[in-house]
């Protein structure tokens, strides 16, 4: 009888956490927002959708943002397919509202409830959620309604674990931009909002999406992605250690982020993204940052 | 004395071996030339993006219609200048001869793909 009850107990616990592990669905948050698209800027909008939503949503055979196959993530997670996000009233998202965007980018949860955590932004700067909002309305080629169908999502059973032990950000308001010319604070805001920590440091499980300076092994590398061809590639470390970037000048770093062309001349490949619109001043705040930050050891292989 | 069957034997015979060894003798020229380009394509990194096989972006089946072979190593060297923002830009990077070799490896590809619609 005793034993029975333990192991019902014991049962029932163990579901319960398999329930909560696996809760994958969030209610609507209370979120208000009015884009006032008087003081948006679409074409700044259309830069910061191409730099921060083209990496993942950017289909160069369309020439779109009509989503694609997302072959970095392991096949283990299952198939995860980013959604064609012009303005296309059903194969789009040309039906959204303004708020049901901003939450998306901000919290995570897309208007279904679903919890969309690889894109989560909650410390993006109000006037940069305003331009690429503004621009995801705009009839520029890039967003342009398309009906291009790139498929649905499928998670398996680990996959199902792994965004289940995601959590949705809070909604703030009121966020500011720091001042571009105060280079720390902007470069580390820039690699926020590019979600440079989010590849870049150890794992994309133990990274912290609010203090992007707690993830684990910050922007130290060894996270383990995958190629086109679907060989392992291992984040570099972008710390000011020998084993990272200690030593490169500011003309390396910019070369290989907008360039694709590190250092001794080598070529860098998906996943890394090439972020040729980044500007100068930029990319200047961010090599900064990288150099205050603390250095970590870590020798990652092959580079 | 050959008979004349003997003689269209013989002619056949000549024709096919010469035949085939300059069939052979091509075949040998193009199989380096695409054995080089092939860990070109590797080495500098294409295959990362476009695919082993060279179907996993664009068409290089379409390729000779579009551009010239100089186009194609100025759009390598710099593929910004064709509105390209994801390429690496190789200028610099790789010598001009590999450069060659890789445009003979991307007809090569092309020559094996379907047209793909855009
Ligand atoms: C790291 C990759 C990544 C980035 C960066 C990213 N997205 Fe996504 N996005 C996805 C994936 C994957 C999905 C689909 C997830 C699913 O199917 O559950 C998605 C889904 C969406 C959806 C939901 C559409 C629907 O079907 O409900 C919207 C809206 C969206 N993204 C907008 C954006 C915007 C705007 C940006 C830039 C601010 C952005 N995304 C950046 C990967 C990304
Ligand atoms: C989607 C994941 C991802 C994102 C986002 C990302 N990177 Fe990378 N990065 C990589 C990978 C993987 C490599 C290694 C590529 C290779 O070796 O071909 C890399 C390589 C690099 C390198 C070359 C380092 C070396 O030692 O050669 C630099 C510099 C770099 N990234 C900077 C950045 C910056 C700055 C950002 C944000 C603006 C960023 N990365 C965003 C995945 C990413």
């Amino acid at each position: 009888m005793k034993n029975s009850i333990l192991y019902i107990s014991g049962l029932s616990m163990m579901m319960a956490i398999v329930i909560t592990a696996c809760k994958m669905t969030y209610d609507a948050p209370d979120v208000q927002y009015t884009a006032n698209y008087e003081s948006a800027d679409v074409s700044e909008g259309k830069r910061l959708t191409t730099l921060v939503c083209g990496v993942c949503h950017y289909d160069p055979t369309t020439e779109k943002l009509t989503g694609v196959h997302m072959v970095d993530i392991p096949d283990i997670l299952g198939t995860v397919i980013s959604s064609n996000i012009t303005n296309h009233p059903e194969k789009g998202i040309g039906t959204y509202t303004d708020k049901e965007l901003a939450t998306v980018i901000r919290t995570g949860i897309a208007r279904d409830g679903r919890l969309i955590p690889f894109m989560q932004r909650p410390n993006m700067s109000d006037d940069d959620l305003l331009n690429i909002i503004a621009y995801l309305r705009s009839d520029d080629p890039m967003v342009n309604g398309s009906e291009s169908d790139p498929g649905k999502t499928k998670y398996s059973r680990i996959g199902k674990m792994a965004i289940g032990s995601s959590k949705p950000t809070d909604w703030n308001q009121g966020i500011e931009r720091p001042d571009r010319s105060d280079k720390l604070a902007f470069g580390k805001y820039l690699i926020d909002n590019l979600a440079c920590y989010d590849c870049h440091s150890k794992s994309f499980a133990k990274v912290d999406k609010i203090n992007i300076e707690k993830s684990k092994g910050f922007m130290g590398g060894g996270n383990k992605m995958l190629n086109k061809n679907g060989d392992k590639v291992i984040t570099p470390n972008l710390t000011p250690h020998e084993t990272g970037i200690a030593g490169w000048t500011e003309e390396d770093f910019a070369k290989a982020v907008t360039q694709g062309i590190s250092k001794n001349n080598r070529i860098l490949a998906y996943p890394m993204p090439s972020y040729a619109d980044l500007t100068e001043k930029e990319i200047s705040a961010i090599f900064a940052y990288l150099q205050s930050i603390p250095p970590i050891k870590n020798a990652i292989k092959g580079r | 004395m050959l008979n004349i069957v003997d003689m269209k034997v013989f002619v056949v015979f000549l024709f096919l071996m010469f035949g085939f060894s300059s069939v052979a003798q091509v075949t040998k020229v193009d199989n380096r030339i695409v054995l080089e380009g092939k860990s070109a394509f590797e080495a500098y990194a294409c295959n990362n993006c476009h695919g082993n096989k060279g179907d996993n972006l664009g068409d290089f089946s379409g390729l000779k219609k579009r551009f010239s072979d100089e186009e194609i190593i100025r759009y390598i060297k710099n593929p910004r200048l064709y509105g390209n923002k994801l390429m690496p830009v190789y200028d610099g990077v790789i010598p001009s001869d590999k450069l060659n070799t890789l445009v003979h490896y991307l007809h090569h590809l092309g020559s094996e793909q379907t047209p793909k619609k855009l």
